[in-house]
């Protein structure tokens, strides 16, 4: 019986495809319309990329997708192969064969001709955005990790703290998920030396804006995550101060940018001042002679960073920019502000705190939070503040600093570490030494140096669209460095160059591990005024951090 | 690799049917399986090894069981259905059920039997006996899937129900080829012995693959992803309003159907395409009247597999009624773990195998079949929305958690209010609503493909070019059974 049963389920099928009823006509423009299609990218493929560059400035024989071939182990490779084991050490990796499809995905001419008109039709007619940005009422705009943060389960909760390890691709570190073993570290490293902590949680849009995003929302409502004020009393129990900036927001009008992930100039400006009277009156902080900083007026206008991963057609009309006045703040003599190494405060934070300071963020110069800080403070403040990564960026920096040898604390009373409260839902909390003052590898002279170097291993940028922010630096490892015109140089060295430009990978970022490279390379301590802000993708090796830092130019 | 996917559309399907068409009628299954294994080894390469292993060994065996095992001429022939196997035919049979089986339990089950027996000696307080330096396992893609078909191989060939394969290209072929290889349908031995031997390739065939293939793949970008959008929104959340939480169950009821259905289409597509015709498996689900009526147009392939390799031999219905009822439940307790090492599936499988059960014990005139026949179709979707939610939650907490915001209990976040700006825009909405239409009123793929007009053709090319915009705009997702 159930023979017959899977048998008559083999024949009903064959019967039913035998009966098909088509006409040769239909049947070859299907199949020819078919075959056009799937043949339609690789064709726009070869033509679009005809004129493209490789990495190292020549024009390309083959376009993108032959790189296929670069997964296949070389001559060298196979010959080498001694062992089985060896043998099967010549499969690429899954972290290879997922970038080139990324890769592949991303180079598409075809999609990147089909995609902004696309999702101009999703936006404009169906009211959605995508993965990483949604469209709320009136043209709020939300970023994904932000509404994340509101609306999913506590982030100290087990559950989520478990999933968080079980996700993410196999080739990356197990996130940490716990936010508190890495603030009570540094908390402990500061004290150590008589430093004050300031913890600075800083709420996302929906959590105090949720009616441009849904209409029923309470319009007062306060949208934390579920474990936000345990994580508020925790801090508070093991002696960590924490300036919870959301009864400020809550009553600043217009508090965040309505296409854009971050808040107002007047927001920071708010933030700050009650910042500094909370810096002076329950850390202590004495007051010192009026610095003499004042501000100046200035109008911006620009659309956010959430509508950009959009990635509508670039034409105007398409989003109206958004204009701010932002308040610059110039020293007693007229210059520009400037973080200052000396200064008793030094903030450790995210793009909340680059924002109307990093110019390439597009909102203006002179007038973020540090700035805004100083100004209420009326005395410097030291900075390190990175886009992306603001659970770990900043105090990425200051480790590296201060394993180097350059004690960036060195006189410091206070350490502000700001960070958005998104972190605190899907942050890597990841826990980093500070080690006391010591002689460390002495630093880099100064002046550029011409060299030649080869490429040992190298960080990557995130994929375009993903993040908010449009540039990103990667990190080469390099060794067997060899400068030209007698300067001394060291053997081996940490290179940052840019790996993600306005939303593009670099040529760097396809630098092959191996690759040599004829390079302009400036001591970092020169460079890092100018690019040290920008989102950053380490080295995973922390040895090699030790190494001395420059910014890289790849030359011909 | 995913048929929904840049990678696949645009290069491995043309270059695929390219060599297919190129190569001469011996060399076809070599190069398809070669090209199975680069599909099957994009997600990881050592897979491939694995399942290359398997093959061989199920190959031997089938070999082994016809007595053809190192005798290389003569013809193979099918043995006698009901004759007498010697120990060796018996032995071989058990070797390649214990290898596939023994895969499926390393693969699979092991960290669910290493977390089991981590949370029972924690209970007893012996936490120190835990296997905390035990390696974690990997689960290799579609290996549920590729191991019940080698399965059927060696048994469908003991039983006599098929012929042994000689060539091994043509059992390698079998067991990898890609189009249903990650995700069902699960083609047994015998529905496709004879094709491997020898099939046509039409232009009727081809074109209906064509219109398989669109149509699949409309059902996956167009229904299925913007479903699962929801679906993931809602459960995702830490807590939801109980509207919103019925729509998320919904959402997901729709996103699977649509997810593995639209696979389904594509898989059988692609083997028209290629000239092989793979049974249906799928017929409208959710137009079921009974949990029963369900299980006969759900993953058919499963079903059947289940029915034809376990539940018969357990004694099926012959045995009397509580024994029907323990084999139903225990054949659905074993289907929910087949789907995946959780107690999430267990208890699905276990809530459809009490109902089939149930539905037995209550006979054709009890007072549920008096009732209307939309009353009925509108309970059974609303019972089997309440099932998915296990089998979509991540854990059993987590499952009841979110049954009990659907009745209101549970506290709710503030943050839940946002869940509403985010599902139900127009585009979800419309979504849905399509969704809808073609689960309860649409034609099916096999009925509408069957006479294909111009207007028709146009239809499926539409479908086609829609999704693939669509597809540009969407992030990496991947088939929902991809992970069984």
């Amino acid at each position: 019986m159930t023979r017959s049963l899977a048998r008559m389920r083999r024949d009903t099928a064959a019967r039913d495809i035998g009966r098909t009823t088509v006409t040769p006509w239909v049947s070859a423009s299907l199949i020819g319309a078919f075959c056009a299609t799937l043949l339609a990218a690789g064709v726009v493929q070869h033509v679009a990329e005809m004129p493209s560059a490789s990495p190292d400035g020549e024009p390309r024989s083959w376009p993108q997708p032959y790189d296929v071939f670069r997964l296949l182990p070389s001559r060298a490779e196979i010959a080498a192969v001694g062992s089985p084991r060896d043998a099967l050490r010549l499969a690429p990796s899954v972290r290879e064969i997922t970038g080139f499809e990324d890769a592949l995905e991303d180079a598409s001419a075809l999609d990147g001709a089909i995609l902004p008109r696309a999702q101009q039709v999703l936006s404009r007619y169906l009211g959605v955005g995508n993965e990483q940005a949604y469209l709320g009422r009136d043209g709020e705009m939300y970023y994904r990790p932000d509404v994340d943060y509101a609306t999913g389960p506590g982030f100290l909760d087990a559950a989520h703290l478990a999933r968080r390890v079980k996700g993410g691709p196999s080739w990356e570190d197990v996130p940490h998920g716990d936010p508190l073993p890495a603030i009570r570290s540094l908390h402990a490293a500061l004290q150590a030396r008589g430093i004050s902590l300031v913890v600075v949680p800083v709420p996302v849009k929906p959590v105090l804006q949720a009616q441009g995003l849904a209409p029923f929302a309470h319009p007062r409502g306060v949208a934390h995550n579920p474990s936000y004020a345990s994580f508020i009393d925790t801090l508070a129990s093991d002696g960590v101060r924490a300036f919870d900036a959301t009864a400020i927001l809550a009553v600043t009008e217009e508090a965040y940018l309505r296409t854009d992930t971050h808040w107002t100039p007047r927001a920071v400006e708010r933030v700050a001042a009650a910042l500094a009277a909370y810096t002076r009156d329950e850390v202590g902080l004495t007051t010192r002679a009026h610095a003499g900083y004042a501000r100046g007026a200035e109008e911006i206008e620009n659309i956010g960073d959430v509508a950009t991963m959009l990635k509508l057609p670039p034409r105007p009309g398409i989003i109206a920019p958004e204009p701010v006045e932002i308040r610059p703040v110039a020293t007693s003599t007229g210059e520009a502000w400037a973080p200052e190494p000396t200064a008793r405060v030094l903030l450790l934070g995210d793009s909340f705190a680059n924002i109307y300071s990093l110019g390439a963020m597009g909102w203006g110069e002179g007038a973020g939070l540090a700035e805004q800080l100083s100004h209420a403070l009326q005395e410097p403040v030291d900075r390190i503040a990175l886009n992306a990564g603001g659970a770990y960026a900043a105090r990425q920096e200051l480790s590296r600093q201060l394993m180097r040898g350059d004690d960036r604390l060195a006189g410091k009373e206070v350490v502000v570490y700001q960070f958005a409260v998104r972190e605190l839902y899907s942050g890597d909390w990841r826990v980093y030494d500070m080690p006391a003052p010591a002689a460390g590898t002495p630093g880099p002279g100064r002046g550029q140096v011409m060299a030649h170097a080869r490429v040992v291993a190298l960080s990557m940028p995130p994929q375009p669209g993903t993040v908010p922010y449009p540039d990103c630096v990667i990190a080469f490892h390099v060794s067997d460095i060899t400068s030209e015109g007698g300067v001394t140089a060291p053997d081996e060295a940490v290179v940052f160059v840019w790996g993600m430009r306005d939303n593009e990978w670099t040529p760097e970022a396809s630098t092959a591990v191996g690759a040599q490279l004829r390079m302009r390379l400036t001591p970092w301590a020169d460079a890092e005024a100018q690019y040290g802000s920008y989102s950053r993708r380490e080295l995973d090796d922390e040895d090699a951090w030790l190494l001395d830092v420059y910014w890289g130019e790849i030359l011909p | 690799m995913v048929f929904s996917s840049h990678l696949f559309v645009y290069y491995f399907l043309p270059i695929t049917l390219a060599i297919y068409y190129i190569l001469p009628r011996r060399a076809k299954h070599g190069a398809l399986t070669l090209l199975s294994y680069v599909f099957y080894g994009w997600a990881n390469p050592y897979f491939v090894l694995l399942m290359f292993g398997s093959t061989v060994v199920d190959y031997v065996c089938g070999l082994a069981i016809v007595g053809r095992l190192g005798r290389g001429k003569g013809r193979i022939r099918t043995l006698p259905k009901d004759g007498a196997r010697s120990r060796g035919q018996k032995v071989a049979l058990a070797i390649s059920i214990c290898s596939n089986l023994s895969l499926l339990a390393f693969f699979k089950y092991f960290n669910f039997a290493a977390g089991n027996y981590n949370a029972i000696v924690s209970a007893l307080g012996l936490a120190d006996m835990q296997w905390e330096g035990v390696f974690r396992v990997t689960l290799p893609l579609g290996i549920s899937f590729y191991t019940f078909q080698s399965m059927s191989y060696s048994i469908d060939v003991y039983r006599g129900d098929a012929r042994a394969i000689r060539a091994f290209p043509d059992f390698a072929c079998y067991v990898a080829m890609f189009p249903q290889l990650v995700a069902g349908p699960i083609v047994r031995f015998s529905e496709v012995s004879e094709q491997l031997l020898r099939r046509a390739h039409t232009l009727e065939k081809f074109t209906r693959g064509v219109a398989f293939f669109s149509l699949g793949m409309a059902k996956k970008v167009l229904l299925a992803n913007p479903c699962g959008k929801i679906a993931d929104t809602v459960f995702d959340a830490g807590s939801v309003l109980a509207p919103d939480a019925w729509y998320g169950a919904v959402a997901y009821a729709f996103q699977i159907y649509f997810d593995f259905s639209g696979y389904s289409d594509m898989a059988i597509g692609l083997g028209l395409m290629l000239g092989f015709t793979f049974p249906k498996n799928f017929d409208s689900p959710y137009r079921a009247d009974s949990i029963t009526d369900f299980w006969q147009r759900w993953h058919i392939s499963l079903s059947s597999w289940l029915r034809d390799y376990l539940y018969v031999p357990l004694g099926g219905n012959r045995k009397g009624p509580r024994r029907t009822y323990v084999n139903l439940a225990a054949v659905m307790l074993l289907g929910g773990l087949w789907h995946g090492a959780a107690w999430n599936y267990v208890i699905w499988g276990g809530i459809h195998g009490g109902m089939l059960a149930l539905e037995r014990a209550m006979g054709k005139d009890s007072a549920y079949r008096r009732l209307p026949r939309p009353a009925r179709i509108a309970m059974t979707f609303a019972l089997t929305a309440f099932a998915w939610v296990f089998f979509r939650s991540g854990t059993l907490t987590e499952a009841f958690s979110y049954l009990g915001h659907m009745v209101g209990v549970g506290a709710v976040q503030p943050g839940a209010a946002l869940i509403a700006g985010i599902v139900y825009r127009p585009y979800y909405v419309l979504s849905m609503s399509a969704a809808a239409v073609v689960v309860w009123v649409a034609p099916q793929t096999w009925d509408w493909t069957r006479r294909l007009s111009a207007v028709r053709a146009a239809a499926c090319l539409a479908a086609l070019w829609l999704s693939l915009i669509a597809l540009a705009t969407q992030a990496y997702n991947p088939f929902i059974y991809f992970i069984f």
